[in-house]
């Protein structure tokens, strides 16, 4: 029988909070003064996608943490996916928070993305088990 | 072999490529440029910076993922329904910014980009 990962509710909560953050803490403090900004039109619509679209990610990766939580045949590629995609986020932000500043809480993210690494790798260990077991 | 898989490793990778190279000399330099004469705060610039080589780092990572789904096809379907929305996330903020905000499609050209990649990616899903 496949048992649930609560992990994934865990990591899935707090992508949740992440989208807020991003959209309503971070829309008004950073994007809105480049987008105000007299940086060239090219500059300023690539830096809005990127943006926007970061929000928009966040908000799939939300709902892929329900999917993996639902749908035991496709939660190890799913879980494995966002491991590898919020420790590319969470390794940056403390490299290069740390690299660009020389202090790691000037951007505090990985704060968010190192725990849904780790809660995404939990449930994948879970899901594998699953799969594995399938499998023979 | 996942021929539909490989294929969208290769778009993500070019993609990446695209972004880092060309972007950067294109968006992130000019803004580099602009950003440090101006009193800005540390989290302001440092964001930025962060969501730029991101999204170069994000590229680089779905394009393992693509590739190594196709030797593991027990999560393959998994890992390229990952793909798929989370590039049809991109995909549609990238149709939809240029048109809504700038009122032309070609302002935000991206989409030319991220549209084949979530198609190929849909295809190596219902194909895995």
């Amino acid at each position: 029988m496949y048992v649930k990962s609560k992990w994934n509710l865990a990591a899935l909560a707090i992508m949740a909070l992440t989208v807020v953050a991003h959209a309503f803490g971070g829309g008004p403090e950073i994007w809105e003064p480049v987008f105000a900004s007299g940086l060239n039109e090219t500059v300023r619509i690539s830096m809005g996608l990127v943006w926007h679209g970061l929000t928009g990610l966040f908000i799939v990766m939300t709902a892929l943490g329900a999917v993996a939580y639902f749908k035991p045949d496709l939660s190890a590629g799913i879980n494995l996916s966002m491991v590898l995609t919020n420790l590319t986020f969470g390794l940056l932000a403390l490299i290069y928070g740390y690299v660009s500043t020389g202090n790691v809480w000037v951007l505090p993210q990985w704060i968010l993305f190192l725990p849904m690494a780790i809660f995404t790798f939990l449930a994948l260990k879970t899901a594998l088990k699953h799969t594995l077991k399938k499998g023979h | 072999m996942q021929y539909w898989g490989l294929i969208t490793a290769c778009l993500l990778f070019i993609t990446g490529c695209i972004h880092y190279f060309a972007g950067g000399k294109l968006v992130w330099a000019p803004m580099l440029d602009q950003w440090q004469n101006v009193k800005q705060r540390k989290l302001v610039k440092g964001t930025l910076g962060l969501i730029w080589h991101g999204v170069s780092v994000w590229f680089v990572a779905m394009t393992i993922l693509a590739i190594y789904a196709c030797f593991t096809p027990q999560i393959a379907q998994g890992i390229y329904l990952t793909l798929t929305v989370m590039n049809l996330a991109f995909a549609v903020t990238a149709t939809l910014y240029g048109k809504l905000v700038y009122g032309r499609f070609g302002a935000s050209p991206q989409w030319l980009f991220f549209w084949p990649i979530t198609i190929s990616a849909f295809l190596a899903f219902i194909s895995a």
